[in-house]
């Protein structure tokens, strides 16, 4: 027992003495954050489709740039809600940690977390893009950031979506109906072609992962025609926040859904549909039209042209609505309700300053994105570019290639990228698209969408101070209670819409008003600063 | 024989329970087994729906799937802690009971009222973390079995099976010398074996299907047990909204979202399957087989 | 003081009394010291948590750092109270699970007792075991599987549909909640639940039967006369124990079935927390509400075991 201490002693003076000789005789690297090989632990989600890597190629980029080892926890994604409170609620929480801006408005100003505006100077990149995004302007907290949010940088394969409508483009070919221009169009679009496929399920929708389908169905439908779910900015209405459901446009909502609901138009299940119901009646075909996310819905025609090789759902141009208005949103493509924030309480907060600012860098968003260089990427004029042999690799894979290369290599918005860059996994997508005519095809798709002028950018909710936060806590679950009760009655038809004043009247009067007008409030506050 | 006697109305009752039991088993059985068709069947066939009695273009891409990540390192996992914390757990509420079974025990009142408030009130999320923490069992396994090492639930219902021992039994072990840990070995727990199997059992599948504690207190990816991984597959996917899969229209979904989840009940609940008969044989017992034991 | 000296008086006995006692059940202490230390560490030091329902929390502070909440530390409490939409949800939730006891409890005890009358050892384990496996699927593919089947065009509204009734909108309408989440309830836990009663089936005495018999008692009377009172004390025990979680429901299922139409009966108080804490951790009101379940639910459990304690032997303490 001595002696293998003694030698363990004698070894590690040794290995001490000649590290120290290496260290002299080498020159330190001018990319290195930290003198000493410093540890930092950071916690983020795993997705169940990208499980994370402990051991990658890209924490070993990074250790070898910045000297920094990087300890990556990542609880599973279906957890990480109770398991990233009780680490904030107890003070135990890693040096960096991937939370939500709901997270740093709650805790931000117990002191939780490192208020990186202090920081300003040590933080010169990530401050450069958050001037150079606007809107993150709504993510202080009385003036200060205490939060890097996820920002995405564009890369020319990227692609934007929404949640669009999609339609069985091919029925409407069959039955020379032309592409629907108006919401109304599309209604007598799904009429016909209900009669002369009966059967077939007009619009529909899915239950949302936490909420109701109802509920996830406004998400999608309320706004394109001429309302919201919830608190939103209206332009139309000259530029105010406006509670969505309880306000007049609601009818027309209302009215519309109504109508569908009534032809059988709208599927007599929305209410009560599943995901997988969802995606069941859309692959084998029995399904015309949804209003949803459009990359999604896009997967369905593999197994729908199994069924009928010609068949094809698509998204067609932004509609105009009943009150003559033609708007949707597309999703934003920044991650604006994602944030990373340093511990008050970690050791080592000015190395994690300096990490988390490098990853806003342009060499820290090619290596969290496509991980280190000459080995997963090269340069090609300029931009990263996975290598081909790996792209080859992982195309084997089928349809969780994507997936598959950036859980390998580390990379991508799911790992630790708060400075994301969609790049490899738009270049993985492309690879397998194979022939010249079908990415040609993607290409006029993607630029289809970016030059859909209707679709406008999502505005963000305006900063709130700690009275305001608590207020709208306070009001919105019980103006919520009040008024998804009640908004199927008005679809199905078992409440005529004039009665629906009713409801916006208790809605007002139970907060819906108040909570208007600290939004507004709000937003003027932060339109002078 | 049991059945031996009765007229009509019995034969009358034998065939409706026959028939009865059957349906139940039909209905009990039928889900497992479509979860069974739907894992082995096609992605694509398994997106049109459809699929009610035979698998449709089977392959086993989906076990593939499952099997390639480390689900054997997380199945030892759950395997160990399953173990160790059912050898715990039946030994803490062995000890627990036989003192609280015994109505001349002069403290039995007060542990009663001790074990019961238990039942009602507890320290919350927050304070059972800083307590593990305290303890230092952050990120072994001991954060999963000791908080938890006697369910009181369980624990009352060993106790009330002990209770139905004749106190006549342990009053003679008592003149003949014997000590109570004599008597809880030698007397008490061969009697309750029926009890103690399911209690076994109770505990045994708590332990294989909790995640709860090792999302709290583990942080360590290689000390995660099964079912923070399934559970993730299961319920993670959906919570996924904004992140979901988009594929390309090369891709081949031979694996899709309902694939992995069915492939993940049955890799999960295969187990608990293949270990049930040994405890069954405990509780359900033939007639003839009980009458001899009495 | 007098009153001290009484006190020591009565002190006397007393302590002389204990240790005699600790003397004579030496062995018995002996055996429940691992246990108590257990409960002590794990169960009791932890409850100093319970005072987060009467404060304001800050994690910087610690739980018994942090400040007492406004109004005498009442704020949370009063909230929980004073929210009239709470006293909804409680409502909801014990007439759900006062309906789920009636149904879900004997459902077990009957099939156990199904099972005892089978002959065939073979065919009851097979029956066992099969009827067992759905408490192992998850909440998930249950709600799923109950919604591909009782959707407008599922199988079930078919086959009503071919005897010309509905379609009925199970999933939808309010009146059809509680029937199904109870229904898919007993359906999942049946199996399950009975082992314990036939564990207590297993432990019957023979010899009862055979004297019964040798009387020219049926089967009918042996079961009422024989059967049922022997697990008795079981069916007690778990019936007290299952009204400790009356104001317990698990709010994954309910979320998975509930819709807009069926909110006003399908609102629990678990998953009005939940939607709650979607927001914001509020830990003091969830630990305020935790406070209210377990008053309520002891009050149950003392209630169920007073009237089990008058009416037999079997009683909880």
């Amino acid at each position: 027992m001595k002696l293998t201490r003694l030698t363990a002693l004698v070894l590690a003076l040794v290995m001490a003495l000649s590290m120290l000789t290496v260290a002299q005789s080498e020159e330190k690297p001018s990319t290195w954050i930290s003198d000493e090989l410093v540890e930092i632990r950071i916690m983020r989600d795993e997705n169940p489709s990208q499980p994370i890597t402990t051991d990658n190629i890209k924490l070993q980029a990074i250790e070898e740039l910045l000297n920094v080892r990087i300890i990556v926890e990542a609880p599973p994604k279906a957890s990480y809600a109770d398991k990233k409170s009780v680490l904030i609620a107890t003070d135990d929480m890693p040096d960096i940690m991937f939370v939500s801006h709901s997270d740093v408005q709650t805790y931000a100003r117990d002191g939780m977390f490192v208020n990186l505006s202090e920081y300003k100077d040590q933080m010169p990149n990530l401050f450069a893009v958050l001037a150079a995004n606007p809107s993150t302007a709504t993510l202080t907290i009385d003036g200060s950031y205490y939060a890097a949010p996820g920002i995405q940088r564009i890369n020319p394969d990227a692609r934007r979506s929404g949640q669009l409508v999609n339609i069985r483009v091919d029925l409407l070919e069959k039955y020379n109906i032309p592409t629907p221009t108006t919401w109304d169009e599309l209604y007598e679009a799904i009429l016909t072609i209900q009669k002369n496929e009966p059967g077939l399920v007009g619009m529909t929708n899915r239950k949302g992962g936490s909420t109701t389908a109802t509920r996830k169905m406004m998400d999608c439908m309320a706004y394109p025609l001429g309302s919201s779910s919830s608190m939103y900015y209206d332009e139309d209405l000259g530029g105010v926040w406006v509670y969505g459901p309880a306000h007049e446009n609601f009818k027309a909502v209302l009215t519309y859904l109504n109508k569908c609901y009534a032809a059988g138009v709208l599927d007599p299940d929305y209410a009560v549909m599943t995901k997988d119901l969802w995606t069941e009646k859309f692959s084998s075909g029995n399904a015309i039209c949804t209003i949803d996310n459009d990359g999604v819905v896009r997967n369905f025609n593999v197994a729908l042209q199994t069924v009928d090789p010609n068949a094809e759902i698509a998204v067609i141009p932004t509609l105009t609505n009943t009150l003559g208005q033609t708007r949707n949103f597309y999703a934003d493509e920044n991650k604006l309700g994602e944030a990373w924030v340093i511990s008050a309480s970690s050791e080592h907060i000015d190395v994690c300053v300096k990490f988390l600012d490098w990853c806003y860098s342009q060499q820290g968003a090619d290596v969290n994105g496509y991980g280190k260089e000459g080995v997963t990427f090269d340069y090609v004029d300029g931009k990263p570019v996975i290598k081909a042999d790996l792209l080859a690799q992982y195309a084997a894979n089928g349809s969780t290639a994507s997936y598959d290369i950036q859980s390998a290599l580390g990379i991508g918005l799911l790992d630790i990228s708060p400075y994301f860059d969609t790049g490899a996994q738009n270049q993985m997508e492309i690879y397998m698209m194979g022939s010249a005519e079908a990415i040609a095809e993607y290409r006029a798709l993607v630029a289809s969408i970016y030059a859909d002028t209707n679709l406008r950018a999502p505005v963000q909710n305006p900063p709130l101070t700690a009275e305001q936060t608590e207020r709208i806590n306070e009001l919105s679950l019980a103006v919520e209670n009040i008024i998804w009760q009640e908004v199927d009655k008005y679809i199905t038809g078992q409440e005529p819409i004039e009665n629906y004043d009713k409801v916006i009247e208790a809605a007002r009067k139970a907060g819906a008003e108040e909570m208007e007008k600290i939004y507004n409030e709000a937003w003027a506050a932060l339109l002078g600063k | 024989m049991a059945i031996k006697e009765g007229g009509v109305s019995r034969k009358a009752f034998n065939i409706f329970n026959y028939v009865f039991l059957f349906l139940l088993m039909v209905v009990c059985l039928y889900p497992l087994y479509l979860q069974f068709i739907i894992s082995i069947s096609h992605g694509l066939e398994v997106m049109k729906g459809g699929i009610t009695l035979l698998p449709r273009n089977v392959t086993l891409a989906t076990y593939r799937a499952i099997l390639r990540g480390d689900l054997f390192m997380y199945m030892k996992n759950s395997i160990i802690y399953t173990v160790v914390g059912t050898a715990v757990n039946l030994f803490m509420s062995c000890l627990c009971a036989y003192p609280l079974s015994r109505r001349t025990f002069s403290g039995r009142r007060f542990f009663t009222a001790m074990v019961s408030v238990t039942l009602f009130f507890g320290g919350g999320m927050i304070p059972m973390y800083l307590t593990v923490k305290q303890f230092d069992l952050m990120d072994t396994m001991w954060a999963l079995i000791l908080p938890g090492a006697i369910s009181t639930y369980n624990m009352i219902i060993i106790r009330t099976a002990f209770q139905s021992i004749p106190d006549s039994l342990v009053e003679s072990a008592q003149l003949d010398g014997a000590t109570d840990l004599t008597i809880l070995w030698k007397i008490v727990i061969p009697l309750s074996k029926a009890t103690l199997a399911t209690m076994l059992l109770f505990y045994a599948v708590s332990h294989w299907n909790s995640y709860f504690d090792a999302m709290l207190y583990i942080n360590k990816k290689e000390l995660y047990p099964l079912q923070i991984m399934l559970r993730n597959m299961l319920i993670g996917g959906q919570l996924a909204e904004e992140t979901e899969m988009v594929g390309s229209s090369a891709a081949s979904f031979a694996t899709t979202d309902a694939t992995l989840r069915a492939g993940t009940i049955i890799v999960s609940t295969l187990p608990i399957l293949i270990v049930y008969p040994f405890v069954q044989r405990h509780f359900v017992k033939g007639v003839m087989v009980g009458s001899i034991k009495g | 003081m007098s009153n001290e000296s009484v006190q020591i008086r009565n002190r006397r006995p007393l302590a002389q009394r204990f240790i005699r006692a600790l003397n004579r059940d030496k062995y018995l202490y002996l055996i429940m010291l691992l246990p108590a230390v257990y409960y002590i560490l794990f169960c009791y030091y932890p409850m100093y948590g319970v005072t987060l329902a009467f404060k304001q929390y800050k994690p910087k502070l610690g739980i018994l750092g942090s400040p007492w909440a406004s109004q005498n530390g009442m704020k949370y409490v009063l909230q929980v109270v004073n929210d009239p939409y709470f006293w909804t949800v409680f409502k909801n939730t014990i007439v759900l699970n006062l309906t789920n006891l009636v149904i879900s409890f004997p459902a077990p005890i009957i099939l156990a007792l199904l099972l005892n009358e089978v002959a065939s050892s073979k065919y009851k384990r097979i029956v066992q075991t099969i009827t067992y496996l759905p408490h192992f699927l998850s909440t998930v593919v249950v709600v799923g599987m109950m919604t591909s089947m009782f959707n407008s065009t599922g199988i079930v509204n078919e086959l009503l549909g071919k005897l010309g009734i509905g379609p009925i909108a199970f999933l939808n309408d309010a009146q059809y909640f509680r029937p199904m989440y109870i229904g898919s309830n007993v359906w999942q836990g049946i199996g399950w639940d009975s082992i314990i009663f036939l564990s207590a089936l297993a432990g019957l005495d023979m010899e009862l039967y055979e004297a019964a018999r040798i009387d020219g008692a049926g089967r009918w009377k042996q079961t009422i006369h024989i059967t049922l009172p022997g697990i008795l004390p079981t069916i007690i025990i778990m019936l007290i124990l299952a009204m400790g979680r009356i104001l317990n429901v698990s709010y994954q299922k309910i979320l998975l079935m509930m819709t807009g139409s069926n909110q006003s009966v399908s609102d629990v108080i678990s998953t009005y927390v939940y939607r709650r804490g979607i927001t914001k951790a509020d830990f003091s009101y969830a630990t305020a509400v935790n406070l209210f379940q377990s008053l309520v639910s002891l009050v149950f459990v003392a209630a169920t075991n007073w009237i089990s304690r008058k009416t037999s032997e079997t009683s909880l303490w």
